[in-house]
Order: C-alpha cells, then structure tokens, then sequence
C-alpha cells in the first residue's frame, strides 16, 4: 500500500477531512488540497498520483455503466 | 461489529469479490434522487473528485447490521411495470416532492435480487434480509424532510414478487402495462433489458436453445407475458393494476389513496408539473406516441403481441375493472 492509498484510509475514517475534501469540487484545487492535506500528516504522494487514481476511478465507473 | 459512519452514504453497487458480498457506497449527502433513474443520480455524484476517489466499502454483515440499527424510512409504495408503460413518469412524478426519496431501478437492488441467479447456496431467507438491508440503506432521510419512500423496481422484479413480499409483506404495490404493440414497439428500438443475455431465460421458462434461435419479437413477447402473468397472479395480495391510460391522473388519485400518501393542492400541481416533459429524458417535452407506435409496428410485432400478449392485456384489463372504480 502507498501513501497515497493509507491516506485514503484516513480520509475514509475523518469526517473532518472528508468535508474539507468535499467543499473543493475542481479537480485541480482537490488534487492540490488532497497533497496538502496528506503532507500535514505525513503522507506523500504526487499530484500525478493522485490525477492516475482518479483516471482509473472514472475509468472504472464508465467501464461498469457499459457492461 | 464496527460499522463506519454512514450517514449521507448510499449503496453505489454489489460486488462478489468476499462471499456474499461487499457493497460501494458513494457521498450523497442531502442531494435527491430527482433524474429518471437511479445510476444517473449516482452518475453526476461521481463527476465531483471526491466521490471517484473515497467509497466507503462494507460487508453484507455491515450492510444487515446497519439496517437493525437504522432501518430508515418504512417503504409507502413499490411501482412494478412490464417496461415502457409509464412507471417512470409515476416515479418522476413522486420525485417532484422533497418529502419524497423515491429510488428508480437501481443496480445495487437489481444485485441483490439476483444473487440467487449469481452465488449458490443463499437461502431465501437471507436473500430477504438483504433486500431488507439494502432497501433500508436507500431509504435513509438525508435532508430531514423526507416523509414517504416509493421505489420503482425493474421490470423483471415483479418475477421476484413472492421474496420481496416476504420482506415487505405490508407495502402496498403497483404493476402499470400498457397496449401490447405500444410496449413491444418500444422494446424493438430499446433492445437491451430483455434480451437473452441480459436476463436468465430459465426465469420465462425457456432453456438456451430456444431463446438463441427465437425472434426477438417473440422472446420480448415471451418475456413481457412472464411479467405481466407474474403481477395478475399475485395483484390480489396488495397490489393494484394500472393502465398506462389512467396516467398521470391517477398518481395523484387512485395511486396516492392505494400508498396511503396524501397532497395539498401545490404539491399535485407541482408533480402534475412533470408530466410535460420526457420521463426519461426530461429535457425533451413529452408526446403522446401511441399512434406513431402502432404506425410503425411490423406484423412480427403484430403476430407476437396477438399471440403472447393480447390475452393476458384482456385479462389485467378484467381483473382491474373487477377491482373497482377506485382501482
């Protein structure tokens, strides 16, 4: 598991940092708030990263709605 | 058993990767179910980063436990059809109301009442506790003004009518159908919910052979009298019939007193409101086609609906006007 992958964990445990993380519907101010939010806790991971589990996330969902 | 925090949460699909199952739950907060189908409702969730990227996921354990603790709201009414015969101007109708969470064909119930079909050796029993779980899981009030709770449900789920009474023995429900070459002309150009592969041909009493080499007119056929046969068999343990014909007027009347559902005088012309637009796609204004469909019917159409169909219409029609004025 990466950092990026426990710290979606987190999140998934804190409604806290759900709710921040919901209030920012763009995608590029979620994924710069997502690398903040991470580093203050010691997780690190990159923008790119966090762009590739959103590709594979809505890529998945389509692919799903399709078949 | 620990349960995550829920609240705003709601089934986004059912997955068999653990026996029985594990369930995806997307972010909804206090958004409503107010486009035509369920999927869609989850589908413009999904476009906000956050719910493509955290989905809580559970257990089935999870899902049943949840429901003991936090049932929700008691379902007021279920709406079955034989497909393409106003169900869903009826769910959008009810949808017009913030009081109301109405659920339209969603996925993670059409799962489970497959699970039978997918995993051996579920009891029905279990399989009603998990309906009873997963419909207690979508009717959840998420804005605190939420009062009553319909779903609509496929139509091949009327088949499925004896276990989702036993796990609602109480709800009152309705089955709507329409003029048979009005539905299966509908079919013709929407061929995808009643193909072969996309339900189990044992359900309508066929086997594999028969279904490859049959017409599509005639497996539709085939497939909309199984439905239809399902829903007078069984109208009678507290259900009603409802032509398409009836519609709208009738959701606003004779379907409301048969849910036990009442509306001030705002809130009828507010769903009556709807009834201008395509159920199913609302950015288009709605159309009577009952002619242009009968114009366009071909004599396999015509030869199918006669020979599968046309009876058992006459006989919903008997049955519901047997069943009185109000029905």
């Amino acid at each position: 598991m990466n950092d990026l992958e426990r710290f979606r964990e987190v999140v998934l445990a804190d409604e806290g940092l759900q709710q921040q993380l919901r209030d920012t519907k763009d995608t590029t101010s979620f994924m710069k708030l997502m690398i903040h939010l991470g580093q203050l806790r010691g997780y690190e991971f990159t923008e790119s990263e966090v762009e590739e589990a959103l590709t594979a996330a809505r890529r998945t969902w389509i692919e799903r709605r399709i078949g | 058993m620990a349960i995550p925090k829920l609240g705003g949460w709601v089934p986004l699909r059912v997955y068999q990767d653990r026996e029985p199952f594990m369930i995806d739950w997307c972010y909804l907060g206090d958004r409503r179910f107010v486009e035509p189908f369920y999927d869609q409702t989850i589908g413009a969730c999904l476009e906000h980063p956050f719910n493509l990227l955290f989905r809580q996921q559970t257990t089935a354990a999870v899902l049943v436990e949840r429901n003991r603790q936090d049932p929700g709201l008691k379902p007021s009414g279920f709406i079955f059809h034989m497909s393409r015969s106003g169900s869903t101007l009826i769910a959008r109708m009810l949808a017009a109301l913030p009081q109301n969470i109405v659920i339209s064909e969603a996925s993670p119930i059409n799962s489970i009442l497959k699970l039978r079909f997918t995993s051996g050796q579920i009891s029905e029993q279990q399989n009603v506790e998990w309906l009873q779980a997963m419909v207690g899981a979508m009717g959840q009030p998420r804005s605190g003004s939420e009062q009553h709770f319909f779903i609509k449900f496929e139509a091949w789920h009327v088949l499925m009518l004896h276990m989702i009474r036993k796990a609602f023995p109480n709800v009152p429900w309705i089955f709507t159908y329409r003029d048979p070459i009005d539905v299966l002309v509908s079919q013709m150009d929407h061929l995808g919910q009643i193909v072969p592969s996309a339900l189990h041909y044992s359900l309508f009493g066929e086997d594999a052979n028969s279904v490859v080499s049959m017409p599509p007119e005639e497996y539709s056929a085939i497939v909309l009298a199984a439905i239809c046969n399902a829903a007078l068999s069984n109208h009678q343990d507290g259900g009603m019939l409802i032509n398409y014909s009836q519609l709208p007027d009738a959701v606003c009347s004779s379907i409301s007193d048969f849910f036990g559902v009442h509306w001030t005088d705002e809130e009828m012309a507010a769903m009556m409101n709807i009834t201008g637009r395509h159920s199913k796609t609302p950015d288009q204004t709605f159309r009577n086609d009952s002619q242009k469909k009968r114009e366009k019917a071909t004599d396999e159409v015509r030869q199918a609906a006669e020979r599968w169909l046309d009876p058992m219409y006459e006989l919903l029609e008997k049955s519901r006007i047997e069943a009185g004025p109000q029905h």
